[in-house]
């Protein structure tokens, strides 16, 4: 049966129209992805660039999209493309309240090898809706989130349409240029690449300019946008709040627990970013409603310090390694200590190391620790080579690690001097 | 010994600094055998690679304990220079002082690789291989089956690039000959 990709279309800001086939609008229709229209792409974003209030839903269609497009450059057959084409619009089916935030909170509860892709999976395999209008393609989309394939390449890799969509969608909702990357020659230039016993998603050689504005642009929102200290803030107060809302039962862990297939299942499919809210605004935690109340007025936490840990920002060697290296429960401790000196509520202090991620030409598998592909690239004549071996632009550029302390206006000076001495450093401003 | 102190310790070895990513992954692989430290090694595109141990290394860089240097090698390469920082040398001396008898090895290892081989990635890239391979076999192997087994992780080496793996690794005390 050969699919038609024209049942339906709709709008994009970004690509003019996306268009559907019947199965693929009958996926979107069901409540696991309608779901995803109650879940921010950049979760507190919005309190820095009050315009990023995209949506999972409208990067999942945007992925479809550009899946689409990867295929037809490729020439993949349309069987093949069909079902890549649905892993991309599923691809995020699995991602919780406030998105990557979210992960957190899990990791506590599922273990630290937790991702949000496990609960795609387990959404594609398990959720009846999902299952019926995946039909007889469910086991060749589950396929895709394993790995090892062309068809994942295009899923998830260094080069993925997750990362060609998520970076222009969300330049264009910030309002911040420089996610804007040459995405047409880049998806012009993809080839197939035979390396290393399987066919690898590549970029011909001509494509390395487009490559390295793609490269430059995830630098850059990361630097301006992902990593911005406001939103760093927002989200850690969050975390906070979810923290005290678990302690105290308003959310309850076992509803979070992967391994409760079907408990899990629904419970996750009531979670969003307005339902999480407001479940804790109805909980029992006086801190935690307070956390939330704060973030939706914007009442942040102030900067109290903030300090690169640099040989200037903090010259004693022994306590930059010891900083630098600090786990979750040594950063608590600490925001406990604060907190008592201050006499207040440890809800209302945090600490937090800020360590930019995306170096600018960084190995592949130390972006977020995640394991991704190389990118190759195909010369016309000379051998495959790894584009992040190759690439031209000096690598000299480096985000330095930074430490923060953050609690409520009135006790910044305070802190700042309690911070000064517990960490021996000196704040910059 | 901790993954940061071994890479410092690497780093500190070799007083010039590294030349190149590979080399700071294949000597650290060869550091991680001989002292039974556990660093994660997996197969990859350019033989074993530790994501712990480029990890630290980006992280000392972050934290000013290390210099990254990138330049351009006359075949349109980029090439990463690593070397210690001042701070960096004063950790390192720390290192020395806490752990003398792994510090001791791993500059048997720096020395051993730079006197025969030169540090050459190539050639330590080929050795890694062949040690990773042999290592998972558990038995001893032919040249022939080396090359057959390094296949499976996608290493595609030839019968000189075995034997000079071969010679390395046997100067490292890591293989037997037959």
């Amino acid at each position: 049966m050969s699919a038609n990709f024209d049942f339906k279309s709709i709008r994009c800001p970004l690509y003019g129209f996306a268009s559907l086939s019947s199965k693929e609008n009958s996926i979107l229709d069901t409540p696991a992805m309608q779901r995803l229209a109650r879940i921010k792409q950049l979760a507190h974003t919005y309190i820095v660039y009050p315009s990023a209030v995209h949506t999972r839903l409208e990067h999942s269609l945007g992925t479809l999209f550009l899946a689409g497009r990867i295929c037809d450059q490729l020439k993949l057959p349309q069987k093949q493309k069909r079902v890549i084409r649905i892993a991309a619009l599923l691809h995020d089916v699995g991602q919780g309240p406030f998105s990557h935030i979210w992960e957190a909170p899990m990791r506590w509860i599922n273990g630290e090898d937790y991702s949000h892709e496990d609960v795609t999976k387990l959404m594609i395999r398990t959720e009846p809706n999902i299952g019926k209008a995946l039909g007889d393609l469910k086991q060749g989309v589950l396929e895709l989130f394993d790995g090892g394939s062309l068809g994942s390449d295009i899923i998830s890799s260094s080069l993925d349409v997750d990362k060609l969509d998520y970076l222009r969608r969300d330049s264009y909702h910030t309002g911040v240029a420089y996610g804007l990357f040459d995405i047409d020659q880049v998806i012009r230039t993809v080839c197939i690449v035979p390396e290393t016993g399987r066919n690898y998603l590549g970029v011909l050689e001509k494509g390395m300019d487009a490559l390295e504005s793609y490269r430059l642009a995830r630098y850059a929102m990361h630097m301006q946008v992902y990593e911005h200290h406001a939103r760093l803030i927002a989200d850690d107060m969050f975390l906070k709040a979810i923290k005290l809302a678990l302690s105290d039962r308003c959310i309850a862990a076992e509803d979070l627990k992967i391994s409760n297939e079907d408990r899990f299942i629904k419970s996750f499919l009531r979670l969003d970013d307005f339902s999480i809210q407001h479940q804790i605004l109805q909980g029992p935690s006086r801190d935690a409603k307070n956390l939330i109340e704060n973030i939706r007025n914007r009442r942040l936490l102030k900067r109290a310090l903030v300090t690169p840990l640099t040989k200037e920002g903090c010259p004693d060697v022994l306590k930059r390694r010891k900083i630098g290296n600090m786990n979750k429960a040594e950063i608590e401790n600490t925001e406990n200590k604060i907190a008592d000196e201050l006499g207040i509520e440890s809800a209302h202090v945090i600490v937090h190391l800020q360590s930019i991620k995306i170096k600018l030409y960084e190995r592949f598998e130390q972006t977020y620790g995640s394991k991704e592909t190389p990118i190759y690239v195909k010369r016309k004549n000379g051998p495959v080579f790894s584009f992040d071996e190759e690439s031209p632009i000096s690598a000299s550029l480096v985000p330095k690690r930074r430490l923060y302390v953050f609690c409520p206006k009135k006790h910044t000076a305070r802190a700042r001097e309690i911070a000064e001495n517990i960490f021996g450093v000196k704040s910059v401003s | 010994m901790e993954i940061f102190e071994l890479v410092l310790a690497l780093l500190s070895a070799i007083p010039e600094g590294i030349k190149g990513r590979t080399v700071v992954q294949k000597l650290g692989y060869f550091a991680s055998v001989k002292l039974n430290v556990e660093a994660g090694y997996a197969a990859d595109f350019y033989g074993p690679f530790s994501s712990e141990v480029a990890e630290q290394l980006q992280n000392m860089v972050e934290l000013d304990f290390v210099v990254e240097r990138g330049r351009h090698t006359f075949r349109n390469r980029t090439m990463y220079n690593y070397s210690l920082t001042e701070d960096g040398l004063k950790l390192a001396r720390k290192v020395r002082e806490e752990h003398p008898e792994d510090y001791a090895v791993i500059k048997g290892i720096v020395e051993k690789c730079t006197e025969t081989v030169h540090c050459n990635y190539n050639v330590l890239s080929w050795a890694a291989k062949v040690h990773f391979v042999l290592n998972r076999a558990h038995r001893t192997m032919t040249r022939a089956e080396a090359i057959d087994a390094s296949q499976s992780f996608g290493w595609k080496l030839s019968q000189d690039e075995v034997e000079s793996a071969i010679r390395l690794l046997s100067a490292l005390g890591l293989i037997k000959e037959e």
